[in-house]
C-alpha cells in the first residue's frame, strides 16, 4: 500500500515538471558558409547559418521580449597526449530586440554578454522589419577571431564553431518557461579541421 | 532496523542475537538516513536563502539545484521502498516484531504525511492563483493603452513636424543656394526645431541652421530614408528613442524630410531635401519610455507566466517530497527507536515464557521504556537465581535421596513402609533378602496376602495397632518385638519335619512415619540367637561336665567293687544278673564320661598357639590313619602343591580335620559307593589356602544348614552335635572363613563341603606390615 503511495506521488511530480521534458522538432539551423582567412596578421571568419524563427520567438519578440544569440569560434590544437590546445576563441553576443513605440527592430552586437557589461558597450542599429534584423544576425562578416601568429599551421588544428539562442540571459520565468520547449532550443555547433585561406 | 534488527527488528536486527552484523547494517542505514536527511536540509536551506536573497545565483543554480534534489527525492524514494520492502519480506516471514515496526511507522508517517498534503494543497492553490491573479485583462489593456498613447503621441508629433517640413520646403522652393542659409534659419525658427539642413541631390549639406551649423558634416539621413522620400514625398523619423532606453540621457529627435522641388528650371540643377530636426521633450520620451519598460516587463511575465508557475509549484511539490520522504524516513527509524525497546521486551517475555531465562539484554536509556527494559532484565535475573537455587536445592535433595536410598539398600536390616492398611509402600532390598521374597513387586499390594507372611502380618498390624492406643499414654515412638517364622517352637536339637522351611528369627522394630504411614525395620538376628545359643551352651556343658564327672568315678568304682566284693557270694542266677548290670554302669558311666569329656572339650577349648606350618604334611600325617586298612570308608586326598604355609596350631587343625573326616565318613554310610575327598587349594586372588572336604552322602537338610554351627544340632542318630561347633571355634581361633554348602547337580543333592580357608604367612605378615 506504502509502496503504492509512493509511486503515485513521485507521478504526481513527474507530471509537475513534464514541461521540461517535453520533445518536439526543434527548429533546423544550419551553417551555409564558412570562410576563415588570414589577412594582415589577423584570423578573419565569415559565416553565414540559415534558420528560420519559430513563432513563439517572433510572438515573444513583438512582445518586446529581446532574444539573445552567441556565435563561438574556436581554434584548437590536436593534442594526443593532452587535452587540446586553445589557439584562439572568439565570441559574439547578439540581441534582437523590437521597440513597440517607434515599431523599429534594433540589434546590438557585443564581444560579452550583455548581462555583464550592458548594452552601452554594444553597437547598435535599428531595422525597419524583422527580416533585414534576422538577416544581420544570420550572417557574420569578417570576424576577427584573433592573431594569425596564435595559430599553429604546421599542426592539426580544428575549428569548433557554435551558433546558439542564450537562453541564460532572458528574464528568469522564462528561462523556466522556455527549458525543455523545443521551440526556443535553437544550437547549432561543429567541430571541423581548420581550413584557412591566406588573402595577403 | 529490527535488531535484526533487532530485535532480532530488533529487530532485524534487531535479534540479540540481535546479531552484531544487523547491527552493523543497522547502525550504517541510521547514519547514512542521517547524512540524507542532513543534505537536504543544508539544500533545501540554500534553496531557500538563495531564492530571498541573490536572485542572480539563484537563477543560474536552479537547474542544479532542481536536479539535485530530485536526485535526493529519488534517492530518499529508493530508501523508503528499500525499507518497506524489507518490512514486507519480514511481514511475509512473520517475523517477530514487524507488526509493531510497522503500526508505529505507519502512524508516525501518517502524521508527518496528512499535514504534508493539507500545506502543499492550500500552497499549491495559492500560489496558482496569485500568479494568475497577477496577470489582468486590465492591466494588459492599460498597458497596451499606454503604449498606444505614448505611440501616437511621437507619430502626431511626427506627421505634425513632417507636414509643416513639407510646407517650409514650398517655401524655399525657388530660393537660391547662397541665400538658403537666411531661410532655413527663418524656416528653423519658424518651426522650432533645433535644426534645420538642406541636403543636394549628392548628399552635401548645402544649407544648415541650428546646432550643426558648427559642425562640418552633420549626419546623413539613411538612404532606407531617402528611398522612402522619393517614393512618398516626405518622411519622418525618430532617433534616439534606443539610445534613450539604453542610456537614459540621450535625447531623441524626430527627423522630417521633405522634397524641396525644382520650379526655377535652370536656377537649380538638382533636387535638394529639407531635413528639420525637432527634439522631443525628454518628460515625453521619459513617460514612453517607462510605459514601454513596464509593457515589456509584463510582456516578459505573462510569457513567462507557464514557466514560473511550474518553478513555484515545482519547488513547492520537491518541498513536499523531500518533507514527506524525510518524514516517513524518520517515522520508520524513529519508529525502529520506540519499537526496540519494545520489541526487546516482547522478545523477552516471550523467550521468558518459554523457559529461557538466560540474561536479558537491557537499554541504558533514560525514558520509561528503556528502564522497563532494564527492570525486565532484573526481573528475569531474579527469577533465574531463584530457579537456580531451586534446582540446586532440588538437587541437593535428590542427592540426599538417593544417599538415603544407597544406605537403605546396603542396610542389612530389612525396611518397609506400609501405610495404615498393611498395603507395601517401598521396600528395601535388605527386607527382600530377609524374608525371602521379592518384595518389590508386592509394592501397592497388602503384606498379609504374601504367602507365608500371613501371620507376621497379622501380628505387625496388632503391634502397630496396640502402639497406637499406647502411643497417646506412654508417648512412645517406637514399638520392638521378635518374631519367629515359620516356626513356632525352638529346641535346641529340633528334628524338623520339613525341610523347605526356614527359621528365622526377626527382630521388628515399628514406628509411625510423619505420613502416617508404618514403618517396618527388621533385623534377621538367628545368627546372633544362634551365636548365643551357643555361647549358652558352652556354659551348660562346662557346668554340666563338671557337676556330672565328679560323681562318675564313684559310681563306677562302687559298681566295680560291688562286683568284686560280691565275686562268688551270690548265687549263679544273680551273679549273672549282677555281672551284667556292674557291666552296663560300667559301661554306661565310661559313655558318660566321654561324653562329659566331650562337653568339657568344646567348652575349655586351648587358645590357639599360631606357628607356621604345611598344612598338606598336617594332612598327609593325618591320612595315614585314615589308610584303607583302617577306615571303612577310603579318603581320596587332591593336595596343592602350592601352598604356601599357614599360620595354625598343629594339634587343633589335627581335631578340626579329624571331626571333619569322622562327619564325612558317617554322611556315607549307606551309600553303595562312599567317598570322602580331602584337598588343599592355593587360591592366589584371595591369598589364602584352602582346605575342602567332601563326601558323596545325604547333604545337610535345608534347617541343619543354617545352625549346624551350633552345638547339639545334628543329623546322626548318635553324636554329642559338637563336631561341628568346634570346628568353628577352632577356625574363628584361626581367623579362617568356613563356609558349609551342599554339592548340588541339576538341582539334586549330591553331597555336602565343607571348607575353610587359612590366611598365609605371608599375607599376615603384608597385613601387619
Amino acid at each position: 500500500m506504502w509502496v503504492a503511495v509512493c509511486f503515485a506521488m513521485f507521478g504526481a511530480l513527474c507530471l509537475t515538471l513534464t514541461p521540461l521534458a517535453a520533445s518536439a522538432a526543434e527548429p533546423a539551423v544550419e551553417l551555409q558558409n564558412l570562410k576563415v582567412e588570414q589577412s594582415e596578421g589577423a584570423v578573419y571568419a565569415s559565416l553565414q547559418w540559415n534558420f528560420q524563427l519559430p513563432a513563439p520567438l517572433e510572438d515573444a519578440l513583438y512582445k518586446g521580449v529581446a532574444l539573445y544569440f552567441v556565435a563561438e569560434v574556436e581554434v584548437t590544437r590536436e593534442r594526443w597526449y593532452f587535452y587540446d590546445k586553445k589557439l584562439l576563441s572568439a565570441q559574439r553576443h547578439m540581441r534582437l530586440s523590437y521597440l513597440p513605440l517607434t515599431r523599429r527592430w534594433r540589434v546590438n552586437v557585443a564581444s560579452q554578454p550583455f548581462s555583464s557589461a550592458g548594452l552601452g558597450m554594444s553597437l547598435g542599429q535599428s531595422y525597419d522589419n524583422l527580416e533585414d534584423a534576422l538577416q544581420s544576425i544570420r550572417r557574420i562578416a569578417q570576424w576577427n577571431i584573433g592573431n594569425a601568429s596564435d595559430l599553429e599551421p604546421e599542426t592539426k588544428q580544428n575549428i569548433s564553431i557554435s551558433y546558439k539562442l542564450d537562453l541564460t540571459q532572458l528574464p528568469r520565468p522564462m528561462q523556466m518557461g522556455a527549458a525543455g520547449q523545443s521551440d526556443w532550443n535553437i544550437a547549432w555547433n561543429k567541430t571541423q579541421r581548420l581550413v584557412l585561406e591566406t588573402n595577403k | 532496523m529490527i535488531p535484526e534488527a533487532p530485535a532480532k527488528a530488533g529487530v532485524d536486527g534487531l535479534r540479540g542475537t540481535v546479531k552484531p552484523v544487523a547491527k552493523f547494517h543497522m547502525r550504517w542505514l541510521v547514519l547514512v538516513s542521517a547524512a540524507v536527511v542532513l543534505a537536504l536540509g543544508l539544500v533545501l536551506l540554500f534553496l531557500l536563502t538563495q531564492a530571498t536573497d541573490n536572485r542572480q545565483l539563484y537563477e543560474r543554480n536552479y537547474q542544479l539545484l532542481f536536479g539535485l534534489n530530485m536526485v535526493v527525492a529519488a534517492l530518499l524514494m529508493g530508501v523508503i521502498i528499500w525499507l518497506m520492502l524489507r518490512l514486507g519480506i519480514r511481514l511475509k516471514q512473520k517475523k517477530f516484531g514487524s507488526r509493531l515496526l510497522l503500526k508505529i511507522a505507519a502512524t508516525f508517517a501518517l502524521v508527518g504525511f496528512i499535514p504534508g498534503i493539507l500545506i502543499y494543497g492550500v500552497s499549491y492553490q495559492f500560489v496558482s492563483r496569485s500568479i494568475e491573479s497577477w496577470f489582468d485583462v486590465k492591466v494588459e489593456g492599460a498597458l497596451d493603452a499606454g503604449l498606444n498613447l505614448g505611440r501616437t503621441t511621437l507619430d502626431a508629433l511626427a506627421a505634425d513636424l513632417g507636414q509643416k517640413t513639407k510646407t517650409a520646403s514650398a517655401q524655399i522652393d525657388n530660393v537660391a543656394d547662397a541665400s538658403l542659409g537666411l531661410s532655413i534659419e527663418r524656416l528653423r525658427e519658424q518651426l522650432g526645431a533645433e535644426e534645420v539642413i538642406v541636403w543636394n541631390s549628392a548628399g552635401q549639406a548645402v544649407a544648415t541652421a541650428g546646432e550643426s551649423r558648427y559642425s562640418l558634416s552633420p549626419d546623413r539621413p539613411s538612404p532606407v530614408l531617402l528611398r522612402q522620400l522619393k517614393s512618398q514625398g516626405v518622411v519622418t523619423a525618430i532617433e534616439g528613442l534606443d539610445e534613450a532606453e539604453a542610456q537614459g540621457n540621450a535625447k531623441a529627435k524626430i527627423i522630417a524630410l521633405a522634397q524641396v522641388s525644382s520650379a526655377g528650371i535652370g536656377l537649380r540643377l538638382e533636387s535638394h531635401v529639407l531635413q528639420v530636426n525637432k527634439s522631443i521633450s525628454p518628460t515625453l520620451v521619459a513617460n514612453a519610455l517607462a510605459v514601454e519598460r513596464a509593457y515589456r516587463e509584463y510582456q516578459e511575465r505573462a510569457l513567462g507566466r507557464e514557466g514560473l508557475r511550474s518553478m513555484y509549484i515545482g519547488t513547492l511539490t520537491l518541498s513536499l517530497f523531500l518533507a514527506v520522504f524525510g518524514a516517513v524516513l524518520l517515522a520508520v527509524l524513529l519508529g525502529n527507536q520506540l519499537a526496540r525497546p519494545l520489541l526487546m521486551l516482547a522478545a523477552g517475555v516471550r523467550d521468558v515464557a518459554a523457559g529461557d531465562l538466560s540474561p536479558k539484554p537491557a537499554l541504558q536509556g533514560r525514558d520509561e521504556l528503556e528502564g522497563l527494559t532494564r527492570s525486565f532484565a532484573d526481573m528475569t535475573q531474579q527469577l533465574s537465581d531463584t530457579r537456580e537455587a531451586l534446582d540446586s536445592s532440588m538437587m541437593q535433595v535428590h542427592t540426599s535421596r538417593a544417599n538415603l536410598q544407597t544406605i537403605l539398600d546396603n542396610l542389612t536390616a530389612g525396611v518397609i513402609v506400609m501405610n495404615a492398611d498393611g498395603v507395601i509402600q517401598s521396600t528395601n532390598p535388605g527386607a527382600t533378602r530377609i524374608l525371602r521374597v521379592p518384595l518389590a513387586a508386592w509394592e501397592g499390594r497388602v503384606l498379609g496376602d504374601i504367602e507365608g507372611l500371613e501371620e507376621f502380618a497379622e501380628r505387625v498390624q496388632d503391634e502397630f495397632k496396640s502402639f497406637t492406643t499406647e502411643q497417646a499414654q506412654h508417648g512412645l515412638d517406637h514399638w520392638q518385638q521378635s518374631f519367629e517364622l515359620h516356626s513356632t517352637a525352638m529346641s535346641p536339637a529340633v528334628q524338623t519335619t520339613d525341610d523347605t522351611r526356614q527359621h528365622v528369627t526377626l527382630l521388628v522394630r515399628g514406628a509411625v512415619l510423619p505420613n502416617q504411614s508404618h514403618l517396618l525395620v527388621f533385623d534377621d538376628i538367628s545368627e546372633i540367637v544362634s551365636a548365643q545359643r551357643a555361647q549358652a551352651w558352652g556354659e551348660v556343658a562346662r557346668r554340666l561336665a563338671h557337676e556330672i564327672k565328679n560323681p562318675l568315678t564313684p559310681i563306677q568304682l562302687s559298681a566295680e567293687r560291688l562286683a568284686i566284693k560280691l565275686e562268688g557270694k551270690v548265687a549263679e542266677p544273680e551273679q549273672l544278673i549282677l555281672n551284667k548290670s556292674v557291666k552296663t554302669i560300667v559301661e554306661q558311666v565310661d559313655a558318660m564320661k566321654r561324653l562329659v569329656n566331650e562337653f568339657r572339650d568344646y567348652a575349655r577349648l586351648p587358645v590357639a598357639v599360631l606357628v607356621p606350618l604345611q598344612l598338606n604334611t598336617l594332612v598327609q600325617d593325618l591320612l595315614q590313619l585314615y589308610g584303607n586298612e583302617n577306615a571303612a570308608v577310603p579318603v581320596r586326598a587332591d593336595l596343592d602343591p602350592q601352598c604356601p604355609a599357614i599360620l595354625g596350631d598343629a594339634q587343633q587343625l589335627r581335631q578340626v580335620i579329624h571331626n571333619l573326616l569322622q562327619n564325612a565318613q558317617d554322611a556315607t554310610e549307606g551309600q553303595e559307593h562312599p567317598e570322602v575327598r580331602i584337598a588343599t587349594q592355593w587360591v592366589p586372588a584371595t591369598g589364602r589356602v584352602r582346605l575342602i572336604v567332601q563326601d558323596n552322602g545325604a547333604g545337610f537338610p535345608a534347617k541343619i544348614l543354617k545352625r549346624a554351627f551350633e552345638p547339639y544340632v545334628t543329623t546322626k542318630s548318635r553324636g554329642t552335635g559338637l563336631g561341628l561347633a568346634v570346628v568353628k571355634k577352632i577356625a574363628e581361633e584361626h581367623n579362617a572363613r568356613i563356609d558349609l554348602k551342599n554339592r548340588e547337580t541339576d538341582g539334586l543333592v549330591i553331597g555336602a563341603q565343607v571348607s575353610l580357608s587359612f590366611q598365609v604367612v605371608d599375607s599376615q605378615q603384608t597385613q601387619l606390615l
